[in-house]
């Protein structure tokens, strides 16, 4: 499916910022489009909640600009950007109630008393929350307080919603069924959202897009299954997903494809073009764990495929999964992880040791060290 | 962990010790508002009111009390809104200005009431103004101001900063959110506060005594009487203070357990 | 964080630095001015001079009672906080209903007159009040005693009581700061009860009990009034005598010269009790 094409909202352009000597954010340049769900996915400490904060306003970028429609906002405070965040500790005035809550943002706007409440209303169904309208926080649960907080955002109708990781202190049931809840409001109401977090599993289920952020600096962004499966650095392989990475320098490079000699001798596998990987590169190949298959030692492997002969040193039960970790009788300093379906290995009377890995060499994908 | 008998009685009896060195000489006032005393020494057992009607007609006495009331009144309210200012000021500033702030607003409190007073009494005297009820207001302000602070700084901390911006990020101006979020959320704290301040200044007499003009807050009052011998009425004064105080404390106690139930 | 932003964050500096420094700080170094300059008849003479301080640490007279007030308030508040600590710990182990009612009785009585407590309490110590007619009665002396009348004794015994109370309440407040697994923890690693008092409670409470003896000493060396209505002519403390230089004395450079000395004295007790005071391992206050 072709991406729709969307308009430029907001842009940080060669933004950074630090403390004192420590630097946060260095030299960011970041375009969130109109429309879409961006997903910041870092550890902490990687700078994604600074980022966050900067779009706000709360607090100045050290150096660059952050531009709305193509016009510098920098100097323009926090209560005049047309923004608004659904904070990670949901921040709700205790002494409001659910609808006074709500209906803050209009009313210090002056807005009129019957248009509040309708459109407090429409936002309280939405998050179906209108039967509790006039509780107080205190008396809500941790997921009623999160809708409360996002219906206060979002009935302001911002060009951009900006969310501190805000599913962080709900256990894991509720924070998969907040995960859908949100995805829906958004593409109802059709409002930007910028969403931190430091879940992968949360990032690729929700994102558009994300940014994978690492100690101040943008790693990659993209679609979630473009990071997935064509990873542009050695991070963002590793970070995102388990995923074997097999070290070796690189031999050749021919519109797409490079050959590396590596430790389990030379694997070939596709790569970016316009990557720069030139010979005598450090490189890895990575293979995600699900794409190894595991057979019998005479058995063939079918056409364009890596065979390594390896010994299974660990199998671990995982639910809809095993893991297995393969040790390379080649290179036994290597360790390979592979992934397959319980069912598939259920009964099986399986050897341990003289087996095969194989994996297709279009299923393996070549990262810069 | 429990106690030991012995310690626990131990405990007991050291607090009933100092409980009836404080309330040795309370009682002793207080039965001077109702028993004939001389010197401050009790003459006789013949229990009457006589005191508490006389003191309608002292008019000295009752004058001190409105001054008193007066000076503490004006004193509460400039120290509390001048320390809600200064502690929204440090909170949102933090570092280097809380500090600063935070020193010099203790400085009064910390140094005893004398240093304190002479400061500003010889500051009066440099600018040209004269001792009076002002001088005297300036000077309970100067004192109970770091108690103010105090307990609305540490609300405000607790308070946090997700609220304020919360409210700014929905559009808020800043008079509005002070309006609209941070007041309504401290007010506990300024009333707890206004309460301290006000019983702080109510009996202060090492300042006042410093500063005073003409008129007399009631210790200074008491102060004057001391020579002369306290009157039954001020006893009876007393009296009334503390039964008012014992019954307020009474009401705040009850009223908690009543929430908490 | 940027609630004040443009020009009202300098605006606003500006204004709380111009109250603070009228109200406080240029008081105080009206103060410190004065006490550098000297008096003619009754007229101060603005001229900077260091006749103040020398006569201050020459005559004999203020070095001896500077010296007895400070040796005065230091047993005070080592007396004071020594009889506060256990009332504290009572307090602190009791409940609910309990605690408030026993809280309220100790602090209600720093609401009543401050004169009148004294005033009363000199009638008390008095050679006819009523401690020597207890103490009579019971048989305890057989003739009135004079131990508290009109003395340094007297004011010793004031204060402790008068200030308790002021002793109490940080004590308390740190105390109750000690989270009950603590205690619980010693007894699981099998301490007893006075040794897991003496290391953990006490170590604890420490920052409670510098501000408990730092405090009484900062207001038993600034009150005049007790001095002056229990001290007699035996119980001259600094305190009056700087009080009388601004009245009768009349010499106000010296007065002030006198109450920056004790101010001096009062910043080292209060360093020394922010050092002391401190929980090895920084715990907060």
């Amino acid at each position: 499916m072709i991406a729709a094409v969307r308009n430029r909202l907001v842009d940080l352009r060669a933004v950074g910022k630090s403390y004192g000597n420590a630097q946060v954010l260095v030299n960011v340049d970041l375009t969130i489009e109109d429309g879409e769900f961006l997903v910041i996915l870092g550890p902490s400490g990687s700078g994604k909640t600074t980022i966050l904060r900067l779009i706000g306003g709360f607090i100045a970028p050290s150096n660059g600009e952050i531009c709305l429609d193509g016009k510098i906002i920098n100097d323009l405070p926090i209560n005049r950007r047309p923004f608004n965040t659904v904070f990670q500790d949901y921040a709700l005035f205790p002494h409001m109630t659910v609808r006074g809550n709500v209906a803050y943002g209009l009313s210090v706007r002056g807005m009129p008393k019957a248009e509040i409440a309708a459109r407090s209303d429409k936002v309280l169904d939405l998050v179906s929350l209108r039967h509790l309208d006039d509780r107080y926080p205190a008396q809500l649960s941790g997921g009623q307080r999160q809708r409360v907080a996002l219906a206060r955002a979002i009935v302001c109708e911002p060009r951009l919603v900006l969310l501190d990781e805000p599913l962080a202190a709900l256990d894991v049931n509720l924070r998969r069924q907040m995960q859908h809840f949100l995805k829906e409001v958004q593409r109802e109401i059709r409002t930007t959202f910028l969403f931190i977090t430091h879940d992968q599993e949360e990032a690729i289920t929700m994102a558009d897009r994300i940014c994978v952020m690492d100690h101040g600096k943008i790693m990659q962004i993209g679609a979630p299954r473009d990071l997935y499966d064509r990873p542009g650095n050695a991070h963002v392989a590793r970070f995102f997903g388990d995923n074997n990475l097999i070290e070796g320098h690189i031999l050749s490079v021919v519109e797409g494809r490079a050959t590396l000699e590596t430790p389990l001798g030379q694997l070939e596998a596709r790569c970016d073009p316009s990557a720069g990987l030139t010979p005598g590169d450090m490189a890895f190949v990575t293979v995600r764990p699900e794409k190894i298959r595991i057979l019998a030692s005479g058995t063939q492997c079918p056409e364009d495929c890596v065979a390594v002969t390896v010994t299974i040193t660990r199998k671990e039960f995982a639910g809809p999964l095993m893991h297995l970790h393969l040790r390379p009788d080649a290179a036994p300093s290597v360790e390979l992880s592979a992934k397959q379906l319980s069912d598939d290995l259920a009964g099986a009377v399986l050897a341990v040791s003289d087996l095969r890995a194989c994996w297709r060499v279009s299923d393996a994908w070549v990262v810069r060290k | 962990m429990t106690r030991s008998l012995t310690v626990q009685v131990c405990l007991a009896l050291t607090t009933a010790f100092l409980l009836m060195a404080i309330y040795g000489p309370i009682s002793v006032t207080v039965a001077g508002a109702f028993l004939p005393m001389k010197g401050g020494i009790i003459q006789g057992f013949d229990p009457s009111l006589t005191a508490f009607t006389k003191l309608t007609a002292d008019a000295g006495l009752i004058r001190s009390l409105v001054v008193t009331l007066a000076v503490g009144a004006v004193a509460t309210m400039i120290s509390v809104v001048l320390a809600t200012a200064l502690a929204l000021f440090t909170t949102e500033r933090g570092g280097l200005h809380a500090r600063v702030v935070a020193l010099i607003v203790f400085l009064p409190f910390v140094m005893p009431p004398m240093v304190t007073g002479l400061s500003l009494l010889i500051f009066f005297r440099d600018v040209g103004i004269d001792r009076s009820l002002l001088t005297v207001t300036i000077g309970h302000v100067a004192i109970i101001l770091a108690i103010a602070y105090r307990g609305i700084v540490v609300r405000l901390t607790d308070l946090g900063r997700s609220l304020i911006e919360a409210s700014l990020d929905l559009g808020a101006s800043r008079w509005q959110t002070f309006a609209r979020v941070i007041l309504p959320n401290i007010s506990g704290s300024l009333v707890a506060s206004a309460v301290l301040c006000f019983a702080l200044s109510f009996d202060e007499t090492l300042i006042t005594l410093l500063l005073t003009g003409t008129e007399s807050t009631f210790p200074i009052k008491l102060w004057g009487m001391t020579r002369l011998g306290i009157t039954p009425a001020a006893n009876a004064i007393l009296a009334i203070l503390l039964a008012a105080t014992l019954a307020g404390s009474a009401l705040a106690i009850w009223i908690r357990q009543r929430r908490s139930n | 964080m940027t609630v004040l932003s443009g020009l009202a964050r300098p605006t606003a500096s500006l204004a709380v630095y111009a109250v603070l420094s009228v109200l406080i700080v240029v008081p105080f170094l009206s103060f410190l001015a004065m006490s550098f300059f000297s008096v003619d008849g009754v007229t101060i003479v603005r001229t900077p001079t260091m006749v103040n301080f020398h006569r201050a640490f020459t005559d004999p007279v203020m070095m001896t009672v500077f010296g007895r007030t400070v040796l005065l308030c230091v047993g005070i508040a080592l007396v004071t906080t020594l009889i506060a600590y256990p009332v504290a710990v009572f307090i602190n182990g009791l409940q609910g209903g309990a605690r408030y009612v026993l809280l309220t009785l100790v602090t209600a009585p720093l609401i009543l007159s401050y004169v009148m407590k004294i005033y009363a309490f000199r009638s008390i110590l008095g050679g006819n009040g009523l401690l020597n007619r207890m103490l009579l009665a019971t048989g305890l002396i057989d003739t009135p005693s004079n131990f508290f009348v009109f003395n340094l004794n007297a004011v010793f015994l004031v204060l402790v009581v008068l200030l308790a109370p002021f002793a109490i309440l940080p004590i308390l407040l740190s105390l109750e700061k000690i989270p009950a697994s603590l205690s619980e923890a010693a007894a699981d690693l099998s301490a007893g009860r006075w040794t897991t008092f003496r290391t953990v409670t006490l170590p604890l409470s420490r920052p409670g009990i510098a501000t408990a003896v730092s405090f009484t000493f900062i207001m038993a060396m600034g009150d005049f009034v007790t001095p002056q209505m229990v001290g007699g002519p035996n119980g001259f403390t600094f305190g009056r005598i700087i009080y009388s230089q601004f009245g009768l004395a009349f010499n106000w450079p010296f007065g002030a010269a006198l109450g920056v000395l004790m101010a001096a004295v009062i910043v080292v007790v209060l360093a020394l009790a922010m050092r002391l005071g401190r929980i090895p391992g920084g715990a907060g206050r």
